[in-house]
């Protein structure tokens, strides 16, 4: 076992409140703790469990072509499971996301939309289909 | 009428059904300066130059060292007021420390999320509760300086590893105690002892926190405050918030058959109302008592309106996900959805704003939640608020005195945390924390010290009392119930615990065969497994409830108080009861008629509680006194009391028992007994009996109004009565309930 107990993922953002509104309110992601330098705000939010998945370039291409039919993604993508992919894609999209692709099913069965969040981030959201 | 929001419904409230209507006109706010020392960058993040009067006098009071409960209505501001003087001092000194308490996981949510947009400096808030992974607790407890979390954890995450929070505790500077008002009954009687836990060891540690509690409207602030923290606390009560123009309309449904007190749907009538408003643009929340009873409600109005005003109506529970509830707050907000039916379980934690216009079916239970619930309505503009009546005697009670509603204040917050069912492990638990002695009936008082010498447990040393047991005593017990005996419900297809109930309630609520509410939703209990101590439901459906029967005898233990009151013996005191479930009956949901009775076989159990008793006079009983006359008067008087205690202190009549009998064999006399249905008491009979005068002739009031005669569910019949209503005397009830009151008013 490593001594890592949690990853991390930070995103400097240049619209703090829209980015408060996309992620907590919409998401729907819990304040875990809020605090401020000189001048600066934090907000952590806790999204479930993390973990850090390594693709290369030829996986990461056929995923972008499964989700979206293109290639779109940077080196960085998040990705959320959660309950019902396709509803909450609608709301996202109505708090300003922009949708790329999706939902579409993937050969490994997991039900996927590819969006755009408004601070630029790629997100894909999944969900395990039963 | 002026505004064009009156004009949009006063034609609506016309009719018979229409039991009072008032228009509560609108009221400036009163605002007072900034103060002088409010922190230079505290002041540049506020986004006014005042506040209002209760939140400076809160300021003032903070700043003076006091501690302090603000008791002021919904959305006035209450969390900037104890916010304030926490931020300010954090601004001053980051290693200040601050903890708040909050009811539920979802109310520290929200309060996170406040303090998170008000960006003030030096900050450091976190959430720490059971969901905490446990390599941030430690983080949390060094850095963060605003700690959120949650009486239970407090109990037991926190205090029985003080050591670990010494830095905390050291720099403890304000606890801050939200939704004070829910604190009561048994679970207000524990936190009442985990916060003397609290400010013990804060003291150990060298700190002496404040208190700030905020809490709903009630008649005893002051009284809370020091039942629940040990301290004298400033009142702070005046509220200055602007308050919009309110018309507050009591609905009644039209009564079918007065014998019966049969009335018409409350749904039915709630469905009327709420397809009206929506159709007229108006937004609107309908908060009912079950999950049931609101989809019904979504149900009837969507039928009542056309498609496209349907397709803006949701109804609202707890079933949902955060995501899901997120969704419709954000609709309703913003407008896409005119109508909400939600369950009043949710009061609480929704977060919709301002609306136009709140419906409440069926009184909620105490008048802080229902001015919650009307809080809704027109903070915006004219609001409407409408209270629909159920057959309930309190609520049909209210439709013939409004004053009774929406003038007084009586309902008071009672808790007691001295009942030694409950302290008792508390005082273990301290005594594990560290050495319980004669210094510390300052923070535990003096029944702690009292208990702590009878304890076999705890071993008497030369630093005080400390824990001889192995294990850790704070894990023994939780904060929901008086004792530890308790079965688990469980939901037997997703293994879901939904709640704990203690064994002397278990036999009457989750009896194989019973319907069991919980938050609203209806089981049905298939199994009580005596030896497990669980009781395993399924969601259920039907439309009937049950009802149990069971045998209840009473003995006096102790009388601790005996008084000539309303010109009769009245006592309170410590007695023991006695009851074995022996049968229950399946009842109709639509007219209460008897489907079925089905015996049980159950062991009998007995507990020790907290009764107020009364012992008529030969004179007040002239004419009554001949069997059944006699039985069936004192029976009647006391359903009918306890129908009405819930007025006085805030509890539901479930908490409430009662026992009546023509000859007791301690007293040899007719007397009626009325007891907390808690194990131990908390305090709620003793309320009755300060106030039993005001108690008495609010009920021969509620007897006399009621258009009945011969007795029925809006007055003497009670839903949870062990003998199933037979032998009531409502007449009887009646002269000896004015008997009583004449006395009261002619005695010197």
């Amino acid at each position: 076992m490593a001594d890592v107990r949690e990853l991390r993922l930070v995103l400097t953002v240049q619209d703090f409140d829209g980015a408060l509104s996309f992620y907590r309110d919409a998401l729907g992601l819990d304040v875990e703790a809020v605090w401020a330098s000189e001048g600066g705000h934090v907000t952590l939010l806790s999204a479930g469990r993390a973990t850090l998945e390594l693709v290369d370039e030829a996986h990461a291409a056929e995923i972008d072509r499964l989700e979206v039919g293109r290639r779109v993604a940077g080196p960085v993508r998040v990705a959320f499971q959660v309950p019902d992919s396709g509803a909450l894609a609608d709301t996202l999209e109505g708090a300003g996301a922009t949708r790329i692709a999706g939902p579409v099913t993937t050969p490994w069965n997991d039900r996927n939309v590819r969006l755009e969040a408004p601070d630029g981030t790629q997100l894909t959201l999944f969900t395990p289909v039963e | 009428m002026t505004t064009a929001g009156a004009a949009t419904w006063d034609d609506l409230l016309d009719g018979e059904e229409l039991a009072h209507v008032e228009t509560v006109p609108a009221t400036d706010a009163r605002i007072a300066p900034l103060p002088e020392d409010l922190h230079p960058r505290l002041r540049e993040i506020l986004p006014f130059d005042g506040l209002y009067e209760h939140q400076r006098a809160a300021w003032d009071a903070a700043a003076s060292g006091e501690h302090l409960i603000l008791a002021t209505g919904t959305a006035s501001g209450k969390s900037l007021a104890f916010n304030l003087p926490v931020l300010d001092a954090i601004a001053r000194n980051p290693k200040d420390r601050a903890l708040y308490l909050y009811p539920t996981k979802a109310l520290a949510q929200d309060q996170a999320r406040a303090l998170g947009e008000l960006r003030a400096p030096n900050v450091r808030a976190a959430i720490y509760d059971g969901d905490t992974p446990g390599e941030r607790r430690s983080q949390i407890r060094r850095w963060a300086n605003l700690i959120l979390t949650n009486p239970d954890m407090l109990h037991v995450g926190v205090l029985p590893h003080h050591d670990r929070w010494a830095d905390v505790l050291h720099n403890l500077r304000y606890i801050v105690v939200d939704e004070a008002h829910v604190y009561r009954g048994v679970f207000g009687s524990h936190v009442g002892n985990v916060l003397r836990r609290l400010r013990r060891l804060a003291g150990v540690y060298g700190a002496e926190p404040q208190l700030l509690f905020a809490s709903a409207t009630i008649a005893n602030p002051g009284e809370l405050a020091a039942a629940l923290g040990g301290v004298d606390a400033t009142v702070v009560d005046r509220d200055a918030a602007p308050r919009a123009e309110r018309t507050i309309a009591l609905w009644n449904p039209e009564l079918l058959d007065a014998e019966l007190g049969l009335r018409a749907s409350p749904l039915g009538e709630a469905s009327r109302l709420m397809a009206a408003l929506t159709t007229r643009g108006l937004r609107t929340i309908c908060f009912a008592k079950s999950r049931k009873a609101a989809e019904l409600i979504h149900k009837f109005t969507v039928d009542r309106v056309d498609s496209a005003t349907g397709k803006r109506l949701a109804p609202y529970r707890a079933g949902y996900t955060p995501i899901q509830r997120r969704e419709i707050e954000r609709r309703l907000v913003e407008g896409e959805l005119l109508g909400v039916s939600a369950t009043d379980a949710l009061e609480l934690g929704i977060d919709i704003g301002l609306l136009d216009c709140a419906i409440s079916v069926g009184f909620p239970g105490t008048v802080a939640s229902l001015r919650q619930q009307w809080g809704r309505a027109g903070r915006r503009g004219h609001g409407l608020a409408v209270l629909i009546a159920s057959e309930d005697a309190l609520d049909q009670y209210f439709m013939r005195e409004p004053a009774m509603l929406l003038e007084r204040r009586v309902e008071a917050a009672i808790l007691d945390h001295a009942n030694p069912r409950v302290l008792d492990g508390h005082v273990r638990a301290a005594a594990f924390e560290a050495p319980v002695d004669d210094a510390d009936r300052a923070t535990l008082g003096d029944e702690a010290l009292e208990r702590a010498a009878l304890l076999p447990d705890l071993k008497h040393t030369k630093s005080g009392y400390v824990w001889a047991g192995r294990d850790y005593p704070a894990g023994r017990f939780g904060l929901r119930s008086t004792t530890p005996d308790t079965f688990t419900v469980v939901e037997a297809q997703s293994g879901t615990v939904l709640g704990l109930v203690e064994r002397e309630r278990a036999y009457s609520t989750v009896h194989e065969g019973a319907i069991y509410l919980h938050l609203g939703e209806s089981y049905l209990v298939r199994e009580l497994d005596l030896q497990a101590r669980t009781a395993v439901v399924t969601p259920y459906s039907g439309d009937y409830y049950t009802q149990a029967k069971k045998d209840t005898n009473t003995a006096i233990e102790e009388t601790l108080r005996t008084e000539r009151r309303c010109g009769l013996d009245l006592s309170f005191g410590r007695i023991s009861v006695t009851e074995q479930v022996v049968a229950y009956q399946k009842k109709s949901v639509r007219d209460q008629s008897t489907l079925e009775t089905v015996d049980l076989d159950l062991p009998e159990t007995s507990f020790e509680t907290e009764a107020i008793w009364y012992l008529p006079e030969r004179a007040q009983l002239d004419g009554l006194e001949k069997m059944p006359t006699l039985l069936g008067t004192l029976h009647a008087a006391e359903h009918s009391m306890i129908a009405l205690l819930p007025l006085w202190a805030m509890c539901d009549r479930w908490d409430i028992g009662g026992l009546s009998t023509n000859v007791h064999f301690q007293t040899n006399r007719p007397t009626v007994f009325i007891y907390d249905g808690h194990a131990g008491g908390v305090g709620i009979t003793e309320r009755g009996f300060n106030a039993f005068e005001g108690w008495v002739s609010d009920t021969a009031r509620m007897l006399e109004g009621c258009p009945c005669n011969d007795g029925c569910p809006s007055c003497v019949q009670s839903p949870k009565c062990g003998n199933l209503n037979e032998m009531l005397d409502k007449g009887g009830a009646l002269t000896l309930l004015r008997r009583l009151v004449a006395a009261s008013t002619s005695a010197t």
